[in-house]
């Protein structure tokens, strides 16, 4: 009888295994992915908060007198933005729209580093979309998009590519993620006079210029064709609280 | 049990969310999730743990950098390789052997999880999509949490019984 009950759980268990996986972009499925972070959310919020009170995280923390200075500096910087984007016909010319987005977690999950914000599908982010930080620098991709949540995975994590610029001149190069905030230039040809502490910005059509990193390293290529050059990432995911996703038109 | 399960893998999100990417080797942060996983397996027959790991990847799924998927294979194929390593060490209830099969187990999934993450892309295997370079640093940090988890979490228990 036990082995029975047993055998019925295991069937049962290996059905509902196949489905998720086979179905998982099926309608069921992704509700049941939003009904597991509906009931994560709340210890997403208590991990991000935990993080501020033991100080494990690096968001620097302001004065009052120094955060209200801000404010008003930022309702003048909006004002101006407004009257340069309709100057600009930003979003007319380059087909990109800025959403904020908040940071419910950044966390690094065996040897990835990703973010996850609170806007999703229903605010038109969808999978490959950008995102910058307050600064513009380059923080990753979105790979998942859920109704109301979106996953960044960091430019610099394992298995990302980018084509890129190095300036100031203009080599075109592929940058690939290396992990721990580095990347590889590759397709630089040894007669490229490429320095330490160079910009690599991305190379994107339709979208503006995007830091994505600063040259760290640059071997001697010898003989060879290419030669290899590394780079590091100029982003801070832990120190943001917002991040912007660059939508592009459908 | 149930209430203790679920407590522990609260606990454990909890904490690889917040000292995770502070306590990382190598780019890998203390896998606390997988390690609560690994360590009520043990402890359960195999229905009960395959339900679990199902439960456990969906909610992992959900929270992860890799694709949708990919933990509930991970739990599911480390339900399975339990019972192997049980058999195999002819489900001895001894610290050391539980130790061993925590750090084998361990190891293994680390080590799985990005050629998983590949398949359930649509990538095949792809391991020529990654560098060289970070395979050995997921290798190497896989060995130390293989090793640091057990000493933690068994040394602690044998701590608490002699207290």
């Amino acid at each position: 009888m036990f082995r029975r009950t047993a055998l019925l759980k295991i069937i049962f268990s290996a059905l509902l295994f196949g489905v998720l996986i086979f179905y998982s972009g099926s309608r069921p499925v992704a509700k049941v992915g939003e009904i597991s972070f509906f009931l994560l959310k709340p210890l997403i919020y208590a991990a991000s908060a935990g993080k501020n009170i033991l100080g494990l995280s690096e968001q620097e923390i302001f004065p009052e007198g120094v955060v209200n200075a801000f404010r008003f500096e930022l309702e003048k910087l909006k004002e101006e933005n407004e009257f340069l984007r309709k100057a600009l016909h930003f979003k007319d010319s380059t087909g990109v729209t800025l959403r904020g987005a908040e940071v419910l977690l950044y966390s690094v999950d065996i040897g990835k580093e990703y973010m996850i914000v609170n806007q999703g599908k229903e605010s038109g982010i969808k999978e490959g979309d950008l995102a910058v930080d307050e600064l513009g620098v380059l923080l990753g991709r979105i790979f998942e998009a859920g109704a109301d949540f979106s996953k960044i995975s960091l430019a610099s994590n394992a298995g990302e590519v980018f084509e890129a610029e190095i300036l100031p001149q203009g080599t075109i190069t592929v940058a690939k993620g290396l992990g721990g905030r580095a990347f590889a230039l590759e397709l630089v040809r040894t007669d490229e006079p490429v320095r330490p502490g160079d910009f690599v910005v991305l190379r994107h059509a339709g979208f503006p210029e995007l830091l994505l990193g600063q040259v760290a390293r640059v071997d001697k290529g010898g003989a060879a064709a290419f030669k290899g050059v590394g780079a590091v990432s100029l982003s801070h995911p832990e120190k943001f609280g917002k991040v912007f996703i660059l939508l592009t038109k459908q | 049990m149930i209430f203790l399960t679920a407590l522990s893998f609260v606990l454990a999100a909890f904490l690889e969310w917040t000292a995770g990417p502070v306590f990382s080797f190598w780019g890998v942060s203390f896998p606390a999730v997988l390690s609560a996983a690994i360590f009520w397996f043990w402890r359960m027959e195999l229905s009960s743990r395959v339900f679990l790991g199902i439960l456990a990847g969906i909610f992992m799924d959900t929270v992860s950098a890799y694709p949708p998927g990919t933990y509930l294979i991970l739990f599911f194929v480390a339900a399975f390789l339990t019972e192997v390593l049980r058999r195999f060490f002819s489900e001895t209830e001894f610290y050391i052997t539980k130790g061993i099969s925590m750090a084998i187990l361990l190891f293994i999934c680390i080590n799985l999880i990005n050629p998983l993450a590949n398949i359930m892309s649509g990538n095949g295997i792809g391991l020529g999509s990654f560098p060289f370079s970070w395979f050995m640093t997921i290798l190497v940090a896989s060995i130390f949490w293989a090793v640091a988890v057990p000493l933690l979490l068994f040394g602690a228990g044998r701590l608490v019984r002699g207290i």
